[in-house]
């Protein structure tokens, strides 16, 4: 015998579980996605609902009502039946005289608490939690969107117009290729649409039943013998393809990587102390990078930097930082490869699989093609459309790709090469820089940047004519440094600093630490992040 | 007497090893700023209202005439060459040049700034709804520089030791360079006038 409350709410539980299995809403991706915002508000809505129904039901309370399996000749008065079937029957009714197995309340509880765990996993996501948000924006919004008043008669324009005589006469003549603002204006209104918002003399009430009929017209339309036969093909034609949909579906829900970008580098980590790379697994220095606010400034002044660092500082700083939007990826998407062999691009073109599963980043790779390839499918059978904000259709090049920034003696002060080489078909280059060791210094950061930048973005240059400095003038290079020395006027002559780009052939400036203390990297980093980040975003994209 | 038979020999190699330091001209260490500040905030404390509207109006003046120019680097040399003229005219009283080398300083800064605390869209609405437009622009260039002080004082930079201020004007500016891309010398330049004229 067990009571109807403890049935119900184990039954609920159940379905409830089912549900969230099946959705997918209790996976590991998509609570690691969950903004830590909505995670609270759906442990709330559980607490709180779940609490409220047990309290407010008595579900924490005996049963009256109970189940009970019996054979087919035993029945009570006060009981109906349930289920019948051959092997025996389960009744349903009241007997005050034997308590029903119920569960403690406390398990009850903890039961509907989970039930609405369960409905909030499946109905409170990272959308609805922000639509939430813009509702009370939403709703002023639509509320106080009219139609326009008809646009008023233009005032008569012509060669009657003061001042369009001459104009006219210039036009007749030859002088001038068109009457610009003398010109007579077309009629605007003959361009315009039906408005169908609200009116601005409209009563509220008018306007509402307006909406509603224009929205059952609609709906019947939308069960139109035409319309359903079209909308069944539809159906079919995705439920063939169910499989690649729901991959996507869910590559998209759980934020996986649109992109793999790998740099191979002989220079060791930056962090060789145990906790310091322990911390590492947790959050990356590209991802404090990306994570950061206020890093739009360099270590330039800041003594016994590795080159180690500057290669993850200047990549966070170039593709990652929020500081300059928009951003070129994310930081999952790039994979900084420390301590590579000086041979790693030429290893990667001979045996490319080979070299990927050794440096364990196969699997991310395959992924991301087979993915490229379902959304190619995808969209040649027109199942999926290119977001508009896209523009031109991905590559795998554009998504993939392999550099090797390698540290070398013997090279010539800057050598890039180029090795091409497949993979599942698909062809992909390896491009090497080498460098030679940097001299110790606060100047080397920009050569960091430049040579990083040039690999990264194939091509990329950055001259005078990119830069924020003044074109039309220039100080001389060897009066330069006189600017700077002797005293008074300190704060009038740090606006020189603004015309002299770090960037650009002013490596002087690298030595002067004090000059670099106030230097405004606001101007200039900023504009050589920028312009890397435009000529970069036409070679790599994402998914 | 060890000291009195060697001194000149000390003070050659003293010489000798600051020279570089002198050469080169570290002038803008932290120090140095510091101290450049400070003797700022000093300065316009110490200086009568008429003679920094003195300052004030030669500056704008020279600044609409012979130094108008779109670049800011050869705006700054024409006006730091015709303030140090003008002040050089105080040659008679080294504290007086002094202080007006200081003021005049940071008057052309803060000239020079002006498009960086007041875009031209900004200023075009000033100038088409007030009548005086330059009172109107002033006022709301003390207003800009209020906010830049008043975010200085909610800054961990700010100590309220008079010894220490200079300093935390300092670090609070160089920080601001990155964070709230403001050059630091306008950052300075607007604070310290903004302690002046509250």
């Amino acid at each position: 015998m067990i009571g109807a409350k403890t049935l119900s709410s184990l039954g609920l539980l159940i379905i409830v579980a089912t549900l969230v299995w099946f959705r997918g809403a209790a996976s590991l991706d998509y609570l690691q996605q969950l903004d830590p915002a909505v995670a609270t508000l759906i442990g709330l809505f559980a607490a709180l609902l779940g609490t409220l129904v047990v309290r407010f039901f008595g579900l924490n309370k005996k049963s009256v009502t109970r189940f009970r399996v019996t054979s087919k000749e035993r029945r009570f008065d006060a009981e109906i039946t349930f289920i019948d079937s051959l092997g025996g029957k389960i009744t349903v009714g009241e007997d005050s005289t034997v308590a029903p197995a119920d569960l403690p309340p406390a398990v009850q509880r903890l039961i509907y608490i989970a039930i609405f765990l369960g409905v909030g996993l499946m109905t409170l996501n990272n959308r609805t939690f922000a639509l939430l948000g813009e509702f009370k924006t939403r709703l002023s919004a639509s509320s106080s969107r009219f139609c326009e008043e008809a646009i008023q008669e233009p005032p008569p324009q012509g060669p009657e117009a003061r001042g369009c005589a001459l104009v006219q006469r210039a036009f007749e003549l030859g002088y001038a290729k068109d009457l610009g603002a003398c010109a007579p204006r077309e009629n605007k209104d003959k361009n315009q649409e039906l408005c169908t918002l609200r009116l601005s003399d409209e009563p509220y009430l008018h306007y509402a039943w307006r909406q509603l009929y224009d929205r059952g017209a609609s709906v019947i339309q939308l069960f139109h013998r035409d319309n359903m036969v079209h909308f069944k093909e539809q159906l079919e034609h995705r439920v063939a393809h169910l499989d690649s949909l729901y991959s996507l579906q869910k590559a998209a829900v759980t934020a996986s990587p649109r992109a793999s970008h790998h740099l191979w580098t002989n220079l060791p980590h930056p962090r060789q102390a145990f906790l310091d790379h322990t911390r590492d697994y947790v959050v990356s220095g590209l991802c404090a990078a990306q994570n950061s606010t206020g890093a739009d400034r360099m270590n330039l002044a800041q003594s016994g930097s590795s080159t180690s660092h500057l290669v993850e500082q200047s990549l966070g700083q170039l593709a990652l930082s929020p500081s300059w939007q928009p951003t070129v990826g994310r930081c999952e998407e790039y994979v900084i490869h420390w301590g590579a062999p000086s041979n790693a691009c030429e290893q990667l073109a001979t045996n490319p699989i080979q070299f990927l599963v050794d440096s364990d980043v196969i699997e991310p790779i395959w992924r991301l093609l087979e993915r490229y390839q379902t959304e190619s499918e995808l969209m040649e059978l027109a199942l999926i459309e290119l977001p508009s904000s896209k523009g031109a259709s991905n590559s795998p090049e554009r998504i993939v790709s392999f550099q090797c920034f390698i540290e070398d003696e013997l090279s010539e002060p800057q050598t890039t090469a180029t090795s091409l080489f497949d993979i599942a078909g698909f062809q992909f280059q390896a491009v090497e820089s080498r460098f030679r060791p940097f001299a110790d210094g606060p100047g080397h950061a920009v050569e960091v940047y430049r040579q990083l930048a040039g690999l990264l973005a194939t091509g990329f240059h950055y001259d005078s004519l990119a830069s924020k400095k003044s074109l039309t003038h220039s100080i001389d290079p060897d009066s330069v440094k006189t600017l700077f020395t002797g005293s008074g006027f300190m704060l009038s002559r740090a606006e020189y600093l603004r015309e002299m780009d770090l960037f650009l052939s002013n490596s002087w400036l690298a030595e002067r630490p004090d000059l670099l203390e106030v230097y405004p990297y606001h101007l200039h980093l900023t504009n050589f992040v920028e312009v890397f980040r435009r000529h970069y975003r036409q070679q790599r994209g994402r998914l | 007497m060890f000291l009195l038979r060697y001194w000149p020999s000390a003070l050659g190699i003293g010489l000798l090893l600051t020279w570089p330091m002198l050469a080169r001209g570290d002038i803008y260490d932290q120090e140095s700023r510091v101290q450049h500040i400070d003797r700022t905030i000093a300065a316009l404390k110490s200086a009568g209202a008429e003679n920094l509207i003195d300052l004030q109006n030669y500056i704008h003046t020279v600044d609409r005439n012979q130094c108008r120019s779109a670049h800011g680097d050869l705006q700054a040399s024409c006006l730091v060459e015709a303030a140090q003229r003008n002040c050089d005219s105080r040659k008679g009283n080294p504290e007086a040049m002094e202080q007006c080398r200081l003021i005049s300083d940071i008057i052309i800064v803060n000239k020079l700034g002006e498009k960086t605390f007041i875009d031209a869209e900004t200023k075009y609405e000033i100038m088409r709804d007030h009548s005086d437009y330059r009172a109107a622009l002033r006022k709301e260039l003390l207003q800009r520089y209020a906010w830049l002080a008043l975010a200085f004082g909610l800054s961990s930079h700010f100590i309220e030791d008079g010894d220490q201020l200079a300093a935390g004007i300092d670090g609070y500016c160089q920080h601001a360079t990155g964070a709230r891309s403001i050059s630091w010398q306008y950052c300075v330049g607007a604070i310290v006038w903004f302690i002046r004229n509250p």
